[in-house]
């Protein structure tokens, strides 16, 4: 389920771990009150520490994304908030799409399309400052 | 309470005629842990893995593993009861068979371990009748491997545990490790000339260089210390103003060790150009530490 | 004995077994050499004296199959081929630290003390040493009867044993090398130590009366009846000193 994490990459294992859960529950993935895999046996899947698992899920656990269950293992959070997120997720997708098609049929490259969309970012940031 | 570490040295000192291999070792490895250690040829890391085993004796210092004293005759042999040693060069005794040394070596562990003994020689594919002397490299390896993984022990310290493998292989042996200490029984201490592969498992890391131990932390922490710092200036980099700093034009590069926020109000306060933070890699660290070049 | 106790024997067998073998098989066709070749003439073919024997006496043993066997096997091939052998046993095991690969390694990282190792392995060379001496002269015994000349099987057990009392300490004193020397040093000092023994022993009589090989023939035994007992005495100490030696410097060695 989880893509093995580069150790080298200068961000620590267990927050690219945090990261892909996250990313698993935006996407669908994983479900709320779904289960997750185990602590040993994702670090023997993926080939790290089995410290650095738990280390991940107690992360996540201290952002509320997940719930760990004394005796029955980690299970992402029920609460409506992160499915709403999830939604949320899922309803941009579209739009999003459609804007990077099109702008890559004017003939941008990716590192270009990139700035463009930190530009934007930024605009949108500044502007909701002087709100 | 916190546990005794599994290992723990202090001053450890071996000299070879004039050369000295390790010059005041101070080393720790807590239990349960994996603890990767990395230093250059010669930095005196397969030394003071001999000595923790008893093979070499050291010529001041003390070490004690499982509370052992490493330079006892009879406490040596307590630790090496319960310990799984993994030598640099991984020849085994040419005379026996592959099968006649697994059943030679097995003899000495009582705990020793005969699901992975098979999970290794089905995995390594090693033929049991052919002798030791007769094994190509990479059998010869892996038959070391499966020697020291077996014998379920509590310890296990291994000089380049993945010389000599494939990528394939050497991925399948570190799943092994990770496993064994997952399990909560074994501490595993390794040494390699792989970062990567000790950025992958290990959660704690100790760096040797010229017979010292120049860092000694936890992986985690090693984040929160070490940090890449590059600012660029408007006409020539006061490269003085700045430890370890390499030039690069007008920019300096630096490897920061502990108060970053400090080296950046100096670089602003020299009206730099940019001042930049990254997290630094333990490759970056490796190289600074271990430098051989005198300031 | 238990199972680690068992596989140091096993592993000192391994070790040893090759030389083992060549050096008993080479003896056994010694023996089919000696029945070929007799009677000969002691007179012609040890003109200045065997090895270990001198020449008076050479000239002095009566023309039978007793002193033909004596002769030939007792006072020549046995001590040239045991001290040989000897010699074999005592330099495969104790590889100087110099050379200490992985494979040594292995073995000193078990937990098992340096001492017992060593020592195991040092007995069961002597123990090969013993076979190979004990069983060739029970066989020379058989050809003699075969051919209706008698060797008396006791006297050939005695003098066997004399021979490895001689071996032995020969075989101390190599395995005392091993355990000192590296291995260029081992094999020059070794080859000297020999070459010079035999060279003494054959041609100064002084040294020949206190020789190992003369002990090795059991000459005293076979010509007058008496056993050595000195001399034995001085081997069984000497052999005694240099392994409780060697063993003690292989306990201390750094690896």
């Amino acid at each position: 389920m989880f893509w093995k994490p580069n150790p080298s990459s200068g961000i620590p294992i267990y927050l690219q771990l945090v990261d892909q859960v996250k990313h698993a529950i935006e996407t669908g993935a994983l479900r709320p009150d779904e289960q997750l895999p185990g602590i040993r046996k994702v670090a023997g899947d993926l080939v790290v520490n089995v410290n650095t698992v738990a280390k991940a899920y107690r992360e996540l656990e201290h952002e509320g994304v997940i719930e760990l269950r004394q005796g029955f293992g980690a299970f992402v959070a029920g609460n409506s908030a992160e499915s709403g997120a999830q939604r949320k997720f899922l309803r941009a997708l579209p739009a999003m799409r459609t804007a990077v098609n099109r702008i890559a049929q004017l003939g941008l490259d990716e590192q270009q399309m990139r700035r463009l969309f930190e530009t934007e970012l930024t605009r949108l940031r500044k502007g909701s400052q002087h709100d | 309470m916190i546990e005794e570490p599994i290992i723990i040295t202090r001053k450890l000192r071996k000299a070879y005629g004039r050369r000295v291999a390790v010059d005041g070792l101070d080393l720790e490895v807590p239990s349960g842990s994996i603890c990767g250690l990395l230093g250059r040829n010669g930095s005196g890391k397969t030394t003071a893995l001999k000595m923790l085993m008893g093979i070499t004796r050291p010529d001041s210092g003390e070490g004690r593993v499982f509370g052992q004293r490493i330079n006892n005759n009879q406490e040596s042999l307590a630790i090496r009861a319960r310990t799984g040693f993994l030598p640099e060069d991984k020849l085994v005794p040419g005379g026996m068979t592959v099968g006649e040394l697994i059943r030679f070596t097995r003899a000495f562990y009582p705990l020793w371990r005969k699901d992975l003994e098979e999970h290794f020689l089905r995995l390594f594919h090693l033929p049991p009748s052919m002798t030791g002397a007769s094994l190509s490299k990479g059998a010869r390896c892996q038959l070391s491997l499966v020697l020291a993984l077996s014998r379920g022990a509590e310890l296990l310290v291994l000089d380049e545990p993945t010389s000599g493998l494939d990528p394939a292989m050497s991925e399948q042996v570190l799943r092994s490790l990770v496993t064994l200490a997952g399990e909560g029984q074994t501490t595993v201490l390794f040494s390699s000339h792989q970062i990567s592969e000790v950025e992958q498992i290990a959660d704690r890391v100790c760096m040797i260089s010229r017979g010292r131990a120049v860092l000694s932390e936890e992986m985690d922490e090693l984040a929160n210390t070490y940090q890449q710092v590059r600012i660029v200036f408007d006409g020539k980099p006061p490269v003085s103003e700045f430890d370890n700093a390499r030039e690069e034009g007008r920019t300096l590069s630096m490897l920061v060790r502990g108060d970053v926020e400090e080296v950046v109000a100096r670089g602003r306060a020299m009206h730099a150009l940019s001042v930049d933070v990254a997290p630094a890699t333990l490759k970056d660290i490796f190289l600074t530490e271990t430098s051989e070049a005198v300031e | 004995m238990s199972k680690a106790n068992q596989m140091l024997w096993y592993k000192a067998w391994t070790d040893t077994r090759m030389f083992f073998f060549l050096g008993m098989f080479s003896l056994i066709a010694m023996v089919g050499a000696l029945n070929m070749a007799y009677p000969g003439s002691p007179g012609q073919e040890f003109p200045h004296g065997a090895l270990a024997v001198r020449l008076a006496d050479v000239r002095s043993l009566p023309q039978d199959a007793r002193s033909y066997i004596w002769l030939h096997w007792f006072g020549n091939t046995l001590v040239i081929w045991l001290s040989i052998l000897a010699v074999a046993l005592a330099s495969t095991g104790f590889p100087p630290p110099r050379a200490a690969t992985g494979s040594i390694l292995h073995t000193l990282a078990l937990p098992v003390s340096r001492r017992i190792m060593a020592g195991v392995r040092v007995a069961m060379g002597f123990v090969e040493l013993v076979i190979a001496a004990v069983i060739p002269t029970l066989l020379v015994c058989v050809a003699a009867a075969l051919r209706g000349q008698s060797y008396s099987v006791r006297e050939g057990l005695v003098q066997s044993l004399l021979a490895v009392a001689g071996a032995g300490a020969l075989y101390a004193l190599f395995v005392f090398f091993s355990a000192t020397l590296g291995e260029m040093a081992k094999g020059i000092l070794g080859c000297a130590t020999l070459f010079l023994f035999g060279l003494f022993t054959f041609l100064v009589d002084g040294v020949q009366r206190y020789s190992i090989f003369r002990l090795m023939t059991g000459d005293m035994y076979f010509l007058r009846g008496e056993i050595p007992w000195l001399g034995i005495a001085g081997s069984v100490c000497a052999s005694l000193l240099l392994i409780a030696g060697s063993l003690a410097i292989v306990e201390r060695r750094d690896y």
